[in-house]
């Protein structure tokens, strides 16, 4: 979320929409099967703190676990493509490593300091795709 | 030799529980125990705040329907400035409610419950869920997916997020609406208003493969209660009580929410850590009532507006009376689904809609207010008692789901003792005991005002302790 709104306090980036949300839900299917490419953007609780992690994403609905509250980038993906017939040609999953899960509305040092690192990654991420339309 | 059987957790329902089924030496249902296993506190933890930010505490009970207890709470702080809200205001916020009522309605039916109306009830747990349905009834799927957007997209265009929004406060909302943002709102219904249709088109075809749940859900007598408008509609945002009995006559009527403990009891057992409210003039449990979608189309004889009185007039022709099966909540969501449609389009083409005076201010003038509105579950009601500060003394909130807790767990063991045998455990059988609690719509974590992670288990269990039987995933 702290990544999506600074993004967009930054005016966003050409071209691309940001949704900041705290969850991803199945409503999202249907926005996603009209973009070219996704990039997801989530904290994790399994990578060293401040650790940035990018992987490419493909839809997937054989994980169990799915439910209205949450879905993962797989799963939202299947989705678009089984109800809406398409999906981004590109998907992307950045993900730093989260240090302190408790409430609070500071980030950890270790995640404040990797937020430079995450956006830089997005940007290549989104220059990668301008090239690949060029 | 008698059995316990556990049911831990329910599955496809908003919060935490579990169901305890007990057996008799012939291995007949003779008791059912529907669980609330969370404890939140919020009544307690908000004492000493300013009372102002209650509506903001409040909503975060719960991110289905936040907007229904910012919108009681909001209330409740009226009464303590001792203030009414500007027209536009007072529309703009019945608006929000319905825009919540269809996005929480949509979630119910079509991802929770549609699993085991598209598949069964027997199917096998691994494919009755959301991608099941995606996979049989791919159109059915993007329906529920465009209502639940659209519901969400709303709350959003008018109260700036989707889930915890903040633009609802004493005295009003915090930012009137653009014409620019109407026409876009209006853009849309025509759509959204067709998918509800199909949907009701849809579900009443397959309502007929469900014969056996009909009669066996939560099929029994009770009473009914809900907000009724002055106009004899359904009162979603304002209105006073009414409690109606299962012949649909009027027991008691034109009761002031403000006035509720003289005819509610909160009952509290040992059990569940939901309290149990009941109609006080006929004492406890047999002042049980139901809230809710099933109630509200009970208690009036007027739906409202045209095409929802269409599909009302033939969900009540389905009894002669009133309608008593809690299977029925499901048919009911639909038509209150396009019953919100039909008035957000109503109130949107109200001039008064644009108007600009959007709030009115006050300061405390009295020491005690009490809201209350219909969440998607049935009534809410919050109500505050503040010092000469304006800081909270005191706070009891009564949930919807909280209103159902006794007709649930009286559903509970009529349909447990229609389909279990404890002689041998099937997940087909656990799953429609599971399945009265979803045609209720549970929402756990408002109604006990807990995040936690059970592993799914279910045992047959001797008197002595020995695990006789066990199902696990």
């Amino acid at each position: 979320m702290h990544l999506a709104r600074h993004m967009e306090a930054m005016q966003g980036e050409p071209g691309a929409e940001i949704v900041c949300s705290q969850q991803w839900t199945p409503e999202y299917a249907e926005r996603l099967s009209h973009a070219e490419m996704a990039i997801f953007v989530d904290a994790s609780a399994t990578i060293l703190p401040g650790e940035v992690q990018v992987r490419a994403v493909s839809p997937d609905s054989s994980r169990q676990g799915v439910t209205s509250h949450s879905v993962s980038p797989a799963q939202l993906l299947a989705l678009a493509q089984q109800l809406y017939g398409r999906v981004p040609a590109r998907s992307f999953l950045v993900t730093i490593g989260g240090e302190s899960f408790a409430h609070d509305r500071q980030l950890s040092t270790p995640v404040r300091l990797a937020i430079p690192a995450a956006l830089a990654r997005i940007r290549e991420l989104l220059g990668e795709n301008q090239s690949k339309k060029g | 030799m008698g059995k316990t059987i556990t049911i831990d957790p329910i599955t496809r329902i908003e919060g935490h529980a579990k169901i305890t089924l007990q057996t008799d030496d012939h291995g007949e249902v003779t008791e059912a125990y529907f669980h609330t296993t969370q404890l939140r506190g919020f009544e307690k933890f908000c004492e000493g705040r300013p009372f102002y930010e209650m509506p903001y505490l409040m909503e975060r009970i719960c991110g289905i329907c936040p907007v229904s207890h910012l919108l009681a709470s909001a209330k409740a702080c009226d009464m303590l400035m001792a203030l009414k809200v500007p027209p536009a205001a007072g529309k703009l916020r019945r608006i929000l409610e319905l825009a919540q009522l269809i996005q929480s309605h949509a979630l119910s039916f079509f991802y929770l419950s549609s699993p085991d109306l598209i598949l069964g009830m027997d199917a096998d747990p691994k494919d009755r869920n959301l991608f099941g349905v995606m996979r049989k009834q791919p159109e059915v799927g993007r329906w529920g997916i465009r209502l639940r957007q659209f519901g969400q997209q709303l709350i959003e265009i008018l109260a700036g997020k989707r889930i915890h929004p903040g633009w609802v406060v004493p005295g009003g909302v915090n930012e009137p609406l653009s014409i620019e943002k109407r026409d876009k709102l209006l853009a849309q219904l025509p759509e959204v208003i067709e998918i509800a249709l199909k949907s009701l088109t849809w579900y009443k075809r397959e309502m007929e493969t469900f014969r056996e749940e009909i009669r066996t859900f939560a099929n029994f007598p009770s009473l009914f209660m809900g907000l009724v408008t002055v106009d004899e509609r359904a009162g979603f945002y304002e209105g006073k009580l009414r409690f109606t009995d299962s012949l649909g006559n009027i027991v008691a009527d034109k009761l002031e929410p403000v006035n509720y403990q003289e005819f509610l009891g909160e009952a509290v057992e040992l059990y569940s850590f939901m309290k149990f409210p009941y109609y006080k003039p006929y004492g406890y449990p047999d002042g049980m009532y139901r809230v809710g979608p099933l109630a509200r189309l009970n208690l009036v004889d007027n739906c409202g507006t045209p095409l929802a009185q269409q599909e009302w007039v033939e969900f009540r022709a389905l009894e002669r009376s009133a309608v008593l099966s809690s299977f029925h909540y499901h048919y009911a969501r639909l038509i209150e689904i396009l019953f919100a449609l039909e008035h957000i389009q109503e109130y949107l083409l109200d001039p008064i809609i644009t108007k600009t005076q959007a709030r009115y201010s006050a300061s405390l003038n009295n020491l005690e207010g009490v809201g209350c509105c219909e969440a998607p579950r049935g009534t809410l009601i919050h109500h505050y008692r503040v010092d000469e500060q304006g800081l909270m003394t005191w706070a009891n909130l009564i949930i919807a789901t909280g209103h159902n807790n006794l007709a649930m767990n009286r559903g509970i063991l009529q349909a447990a003792r229609h389909f279990v045998r404890a002689e041998k455990l099937s997940k087909g059988m656990l799953n429609r005991v599971e399945a009265v609690i979803r045609a209720y719509d549970p929402c756990l974590s408002c109604s006990t005002h807990a995040d936690g992670h059970m592993e799914m288990c279910v045992q047959l269990v001797a008197p002595d302790g020995r695990v006789l039987d066990e199902i696990r995933r």
